[in-house]
């Protein structure tokens, strides 16, 4: 075979393969938003994740999301956008929230009043890099610890939760979903962190079971406007 | 040498198990994007198998840093140089025997493989020269084909050992003495010998090839060297057992004569060896269309080689340098459907398949390529430089190489016949 042609038809076949893998990896940026309905007649839960982006468990989380129409929030660590960019484009673009959950994840209890604002300042700038447009409009300090000072900063803007999943605690997903659908109620928001496998399997169950149970799935932003409303 | 080879496999496999353990999460994350089987494929070919072959590599060349000083030998040798239309290089190949520093005499056979130029005449005119430690004798061989000119020569040999030279490489004053001592005291079959570009002021992709001897291919030979196992011992510069090689009938007409030569010797049990010290400098393809013709012959050769001596049965050095060879076919596939692809998705931002673990792979390589420059200066052999060569060397060597090799691996898989000019 000609040198020209053999030449041609193999980078032709490795340019076919890179189109289809960059077709592929960004078919999930290309992913319809998830279109919760939420009714003030059902009951309505708030699903949210700490600690991420996990570039190995996100994907899956946000997978078992987009499978079951479920909106969600995600209070991210600014540590860890730099190595997460293309995945925050995934969660932003599949119709769910951020939330800012500190830069290095400190007991914000530790820190000088500077300190506290540097921490979530530096995770919005970062941000900002990556989505100009985007305000972290909710914080959620890391362990769920905070004092006056981080009160009287943020105030209505802290979110913790009314329901702990226990996945930090290296519990089972069994564990994991029998923490939430025993104590769940309407209105409620909770305490996922994205950074675990059993965290990845008990969410499905959470959502099947909860699906079952007449409950509807929105972000922290909507659940406030419900409850203002 | 067991205990070094085994010491050597074993850190190769220290290294593939903590990477496989870093493979395992990378694979996992990559997976949730393309398919699972696709990324083990890319991951093992860009990072887990060259990282174990490196790595096993490296250790061993440390292990046997220290150049072997031998006893000089005053045995009697032949010189067979092949010429096929020469003329401007073959009076300096003969030159360069003529001025060894060597104990014994050396019988110079120049085969004249039906040249059409003035090839006759040059060698004639060298022919002419006197001295009691060499003679030149001419030889006519009408039949065209490296094999046939080298088994022309080969019954002229009336000595123990020879050694063959191309007709365009130029060996160091003393490259015929050490490579002599390495044969005879080591009871070799042959020995390689370490060559370097002649032509390294050329052109870019000459430049190129002053790293790809200095480096590459000199630390492959050193490790296979340093069990008897050198795969192939080049025709352009090595040394043979005559009646070795007469037995298995001497050269095979086909692409890679040196590289089926070498094979059928090892599937005998007999030890091939690689001296470092004794260097010769070879005219290397100024062009991209010669050099990519040479690499696509060498990678013809290799197939030839494997598909007619079965090596595996050999002692376990050799099982695994086969192994290591074949797995380059493995590895080129790798870098046109995993490497080439991984950067252009990098490039989109999906730093998949080239992140931090690529350059951490890259850092490997400098070590191990700084380990083999330092032996290489260490044995004072003069060598040029080319810093544009190395610049170029980096990205686009490996592409060009592979590109060519391929093409030889495919039309050895259709088994059509090339036409190599």
């Amino acid at each position: 075979m000609n040198n020209k042609i053999f030449v041609s038809i193999l980078y032709s076949a490795i340019f076919f393969l890179t189109f289809g893998l960059l077709f592929s990896v960004s078919s999930r940026n290309r992913r319809e938003p998830v279109t919760p309905v939420i009714s003030s007649s059902r009951p309505v839960v708030a699903i949210t994740f700490d600690d991420g982006p996990n570039s190995t468990f996100t994907p899956q989380i946000l997978d078992v999301l987009y499978k079951n129409d479920v909106a969600a929030t995600f209070f991210i660590c600014g540590k860890n956008i730099s190595t997460n960019e293309k995945l925050l484009n995934e969660i932003v673009n599949s119709g769910h929230e951020l939330g800012n959950h500190t830069f290095t994840h400190p007991d914000l209890t530790t820190l000088t009043h500077q300190e506290i604002l540097n921490e979530f300042k530096d995770t919005q700038s970062k941000l900002s890099e990556l989505l100009p447009d985007y305000n972290l409009d909710y914080i959620r300090p890391p362990y769920g610890r905070y004092n006056e000072d981080v009160l009287n900063i943020f105030g209505s803007k802290m979110t913790l939760w009314e329901i702990d999943s226990g996945d930090w605690e290296d519990n089972t997903h069994e564990t994991i979903t029998d923490n939430v659908v025993n104590t769940v109620k309407d209105g409620d928001i909770i305490v996922f962190h994205d950074d675990n496998e059993d965290t990845v399997i008990a969410i499905e169950e959470i959502i099947v079971i909860l699906k079952e149970k007449g409950f509807k799935f929105a972000t922290v932003s909507q659940l406030n406007e419900m409850k203002a409303d | 040498m067991k205990n070094k080879f085994v010491c050597s496999i074993l850190f190769g496999s220290i290294w593939l198990f903590v990477s496989s353990v870093f493979a395992i999460f990378w694979a996992e994350e990559v997976s949730h994007y393309l398919p699972s089987f696709y990324v083990w494929w890319v991951i093992i070919g860009i990072a887990l198998l060259p990282g174990f072959l490196m790595s096993a590599m490296f250790f061993s060349n440390l292990l046997n840093f220290k150049v072997k000083k031998r006893c000089n030998t005053n045995q009697n040798t032949s010189v067979i140089i092949c010429a096929f239309n020469e003329e401007n290089t073959i009076c300096k190949t003969i030159a360069s025997i003529c001025n060894q520093d060597y104990f014994g005499h050396i019988h110079i056979i120049v085969v004249d493989n039906a040249s059409t130029d003035n090839t006759k005449s040059e060698i004639l005119k060298m022919k002419n020269t006197k001295s009691l430690n060499y003679t030149i004798e001419y030889v006519y061989c009408r039949r065209q084909g490296k094999s046939h000119s080298l088994n022309c020569g080969l019954q002229l040999v009336n000595t123990e050992h020879f050694i063959t030279v191309d007709a365009d490489t130029f060996l160091e004053v003393n490259a015929v003495q050490r490579i002599m001592n390495h044969i005879v005291e080591e009871r070799c079959a042959c020995v390689a010998g370490n060559l370097f570009v002649y032509n390294a002021r050329s052109t870019i992709m000459a430049k190129m090839q002053i790293y790809d001897y200095l480096l590459c291919i000199a630390a492959i030979k050193r490790f296979q060297g340093s069990y008897k196992s050198t795969l192939v011992a080049q025709g352009a510069f090595s040394a043979y057992n005559t009646c070795d090689i007469r037995n298995i009938g001497g050269w095979k007409d086909c692409l890679g004569e040196d590289i089926v030569l070498t094979y059928q010797l090892l599937e005998q049990g007999k030890s091939s060896g690689y001296e470092p010290s004794a260097a010769g400098y070879t005219t290397v393809p100024d062009t991209l269309k010669t050099f990519y013709i040479q690499r696509k012959r060498w990678a013809v050769g290799m197939l030839e080689g494997f598909s007619s001596v079965n090596l595996f049965q050999g002692k376990c050095y050799l099982k695994y340098f086969t192994f290591a060879n074949i797995s380059i076919i493995y590895l080129d596939l790798a870098i046109f459907f995993g490497f080439i692809p991984g950067i252009i998705l990098a490039m989109f931002g999906y730093y998949y398949f080239v992140g931090c673990l690529t350059i951490f792979a890259m850092i490997i390589s400098i070590f191990m390529f700084s380990s083999v420059y330092f032996y290489q200066k260490k044995l004072n052999i003069p060598f040029k430089n080319s810093f544009i060569g190395f610049i170029f060397f980096l990205p686009f060597y490996q592409l060009i190489q592979s590109t060519a090799a391929m093409q030889g691996y495919f039309s050895t898989l259709l088994r059509r016949k090339e036409s190599w000019k």
